[in-house]
């Protein structure tokens, strides 16, 4: 009895919020270098109440169906509540928002609309002018805080009925920041370009083992473990980052999804290597020819990070040092743990064979999306 | 957690890049081994997150999922329009401003404050800015709150019920001869029992109280006695000064009869809660504030008495608290400044963080609960000049208090 009481304490606890004035939070996530913006923007549900016709039953209860039924008018009518403009030199562009998602979140006193958007400034911002005219004719005591990202700043600011703008910016626009940006964008889309990685990793499997007697074995000594990756790392390096200038400059222009197609089929090439090594003799130049492809693939996501043709050379090169970094990392992760290993069946017999097989078979399902998506 | 968000920005980005095309195909096979990978690589990107993101967000399991559920009063308090007649904008943010006091809600002050906006932008209405400095003072906008009703009382020197507010600010603040004062102006326009009660709260703390409240008692039981809210607030400041004498059963009684007339008044169940707190019933604080949660004020106190039963509940209660004053001040809003000190000197040991807040309180308010609580973090940081400038006050207005410590009261002997 005594447990059911507590229990019932502890539930009555999970459903009380507290009473407190009603306030807003923004994020917004700007990177140096990039015109494009994106953020959240979490506002209570009783106050969306207020201004959007949330509780269409009336039963004084907001359910997820009639929060998310309303995705069009938040887009519409709230959203626009908030208003940002790029400050870019003498330059000023409005940075167009938009609904991307809708999700909800847990705040202090409740339950939240967590407004996910994305917006297009045109130039990469070096200061921000916000401006915040959500709720306050309904409740005047409304504060909004916003949290600004930038890279490794933050900037905070309060918004309330009195003071609906705020000029928001570091030196962002300063172009070693802007620089580091892109280094970290760089080694953030090697680490999330899987297909690229296992492409890496398919063609360093065999690094540490060499091929004789039709079955693979050990290599005698680590540096022709060494001299093997460095071939293949450079390799693969020179030509993706050939094509990925070559593709940023438009001097190429190939459809994405022609490329993404390519990189499939390279990573299923890459891995059917490993099984016949014998129609693949010279690791290097697979990796040589086949970094022309993905180069042409981390130009995509290079392009969609919103660069325009002011200062190209600086992000080209700071994303290219960034995907080698990050290329680099996942090197030394992997080939002195291979070398370690390559002495035991499990690695020659079992890993080498059947993870081959395994990123073969991913690659075909990549390919038939790709060419089915496109 | 940070991550998460990185993998979905990240595979937004990617998406729209063609990268990832999985979101054409939920629910197959191939869509996991995906996550999987991307949620691996991802990890190892953590050293790329700047600022931690406090609570993720969410979808919901499904369409019926209640996210939320609005407070009964939101359609009737809450209406779309607001009234353009000047007599139903009153009666509308009377009605606003009494739901966000009686259920500690201030966002209805926000609304009132929206209702008067077209009404109180001058003093032609004397009425509308008689309810926004309300709204003003119990927000602890004291200076808004008195420059609204100085600059009224220029204009219509009759309005009462001004001088009555007015007396109230100056007397929380610590203005006792101002407040002595108001209650004097008020007498012509008020009933002589508003009056006497005006001025029995300013001499329960400037050296008269056993005389004030003799004379509140004499009241209570004439023909004269008063009915309503002023029979209610005699009680309230006849348990006040039982307790200021330190009888607490006698207060306790009071408090009765006062919670008889308004049980669920939050001035008189907190004050209730400091009773039973001042005489070890933490257990029957806990039966009485246990629904009550969602009050600042009534967590505060189920925290206090929490952690002095050793409470299963106490962790809990202590961390909302914690929590909420946190969002408090990231918006730059000081709303609690004495029950945050309370707080940081009786939950969190903290009497060096208690005694900084305590002083911020002392600069806005100076009622009898500001005193206590500042003398007390002033001695468990040992900080004597703050205990000296007590002194001062105390000697200056004769302040007789049973629930201040003796040193304080002997410091200057």
């Amino acid at each position: 009895m005594k447990s059911l009481s507590l229990l019932f304490l502890l539930l009555l606890a999970g459903q009380a919020f507290a009473h407190k004035p009603s306030d807003s939070y923004l994020v917004i996530n700007s990177n140096a270098g990039n015109a494009l913006i994106e953020g959240r923007w979490d506002i209570a549900l009783r106050d969306l109440q207020l201004v959007l016709p949330l509780d269409q039953n009336g039963d004084g209860a907001i359910t997820w169906g009639e929060l998310r039924r309303q995705q069009r008018n938040l887009d519409a009518t709230v959203l626009p509540a908030l208003t940002i403009e790029a400050l870019h030199g003498t330059e000023r562009h409005a940075c167009a928002l938009n609904l991307t998602r809708l999700q909800a979140i847990d705040h202090v006193d409740g339950t939240y609309a967590a407004l996910h958007w994305r917006g297009d400034c045109q130039r990469p911002p070096e200061q921000l002018a916000v401006g915040y005219s959500f709720l306050f004719d309904r409740d005047p005591s409304h504060h909004g805080l916003l949290r600004l990202e930038q890279g490794d700043t933050t900037l905070t600011a309060v918004f309330s009925n009195q003071h609906r703008n705020q000029l928001m910016g570091t030196d962002a626009g300063s172009q070693w920041q802007a620089f580091q940006g892109f280094i970290r964008q760089g080694v953030h889309h090697i680490l999330i370009g899987y297909d690229h990685i296992l492409f890496l990793l398919t063609l360093l499997f065999p690094a540490v083992l060499v091929w004789q007697r039709g079955g693979w074995q050990p290599a005698p000594t680590i540096t022709g473990a060494l001299t093997q990756t460095l071939a293949i790392v450079t390799a693969f390096t020179v030509t993706h980052s050939l094509t990925l200038a070559l593709a940023t400059l438009g001097i190429i222009t190939l459809p994405i999804w022609l490329v993404e197609s390519a990189i499939a089929i390279t990573v299923a090439l890459g891995a059917a290597a490993n099984l016949v090594p014998r129609l693949f003799p010279k690791r290097w130049v697979m990796a040589f020819v086949f970094g022309l492809i993905h180069g042409l693939g981390f130009a995509s996501v290079l392009a969609d990070l919103g660069l325009t043709d002011s200062g190209i050379f600086l992000p080209l090169l700071g994303f290219n040092l960034g995907v080698e970094l990050g290329q680099v990392a996942i090197v030394l992760l992997f080939v002195p743990a291979a070398y370690l290993v390559r002495d035991t069946v499990a690695y020659r017999r079992i890993f080498v064979p059947v993870g081959s097989i395994a990123i073969m078979i991913l690659a075909g399902v990549w390919l038939a999306e790709r060419l089915g998506g496109a | 957690m940070y991550w998460h968000r990185i993998i979905e920005t990240s595979s937004r980005r990617l998406a729209t890049a063609g990268v990832i095309r999985s979101e054409r195909v939920p629910g197959k096979r191939q869509h996991a081994i995906h996550w999987r990978v991307v949620r691996t690589l991802a990890a190892l990107s953590l050293y790329m997150s700047s600022a931690p993101i406090h609570a993720a967000p969410y979808t919901p399991a499904g369409d019926h999922v209640v996210l939320a559920r609005l407070p009964q009063a939101q359609p009737a308090l809450a209406p779309p329009t607001a009234p353009l007649d000047l007599s139903a904008a009153l009666a509308l943010a009377r009605s606003q401003i009494d739901y966000a006091s009686a259920q500690g809600d201030p966002r209805f002050l926000g609304y009132a404050e929206a209702t008067l906006a077209p009404f109180s932008q001058d003093m032609s209405s004397p009425a509308a800015n008689l309810l926004m400095a309300r709204i003003e003072q119990q927000r602890h906008q004291f200076a808004r709150a008195r420059h609204r009703l100085t600059r009224l009382l220029e204009q219509s020197p009759n309005q009462g019920q001004a001088w009555l507010m007015l007396a109230n600010i100056d007397r929380v603040q610590g203005r006792l001869d101002e407040a002595r004062q108001a209650c004097r102006e008020a007498a012509s326009t008020l009933p002589p029992t508003t009056v006497l009660l005006c001025q029995a709260s300013v001499q329960a703390i400037t050296g008269q109280r056993e005389q004030a409240y003799r004379t509140l008692q004499a009241l209570a039981s004439s023909p004269a006695a008063p009915q309503g809210k002023s029979a209610q607030w005699l009680d309230t400041l006849s348990a006040e000064m039982a307790l200021q004498q330190g009888r607490l059963e006698l207060a306790t009684e009071h408090l009765r009869d006062a919670l008889q007339q308004a049980p669920d008044d939050p001035y008189l169940r907190y004050l209730q809660s400091d009773l039973w707190l001042a005489s070890n019933q933490a257990q029957a604080v806990i039966r009485d504030l246990t629904n009550w949660q969602d009050r600042e004020g009534a967590l505060l106190r189920l925290a206090i008495a929490g952690q002095r039963l050793n409470h299963p509940q106490a962790q809990t209660w202590r961390q909302d608290y914690r929590a909420r004053m946190a969002a408090d001040q990231d918006t730059g809003r000081q709303r609690h400044l004495r029950e945050h000190a309370r707080f940081l000197l009786e939950v969190e040991s903290d009497p060096q963080g208690a005694l900084t807040l305590a002083r911020q309180n002392w600069q806005q308010q100076r009622e009898l609960a500001d005193l206590r609580l500042l003398q007390a973090s002033a001695m468990a940081a040992d900080d004597q000049a703050t205990l000296s400038q007590l002194q001062a006050f105390i000697d200056r207005y004769q302040v007789d208090d049973a629930q201040l410590t003796q040193p304080a009261k002997g410091a200057s002997e």
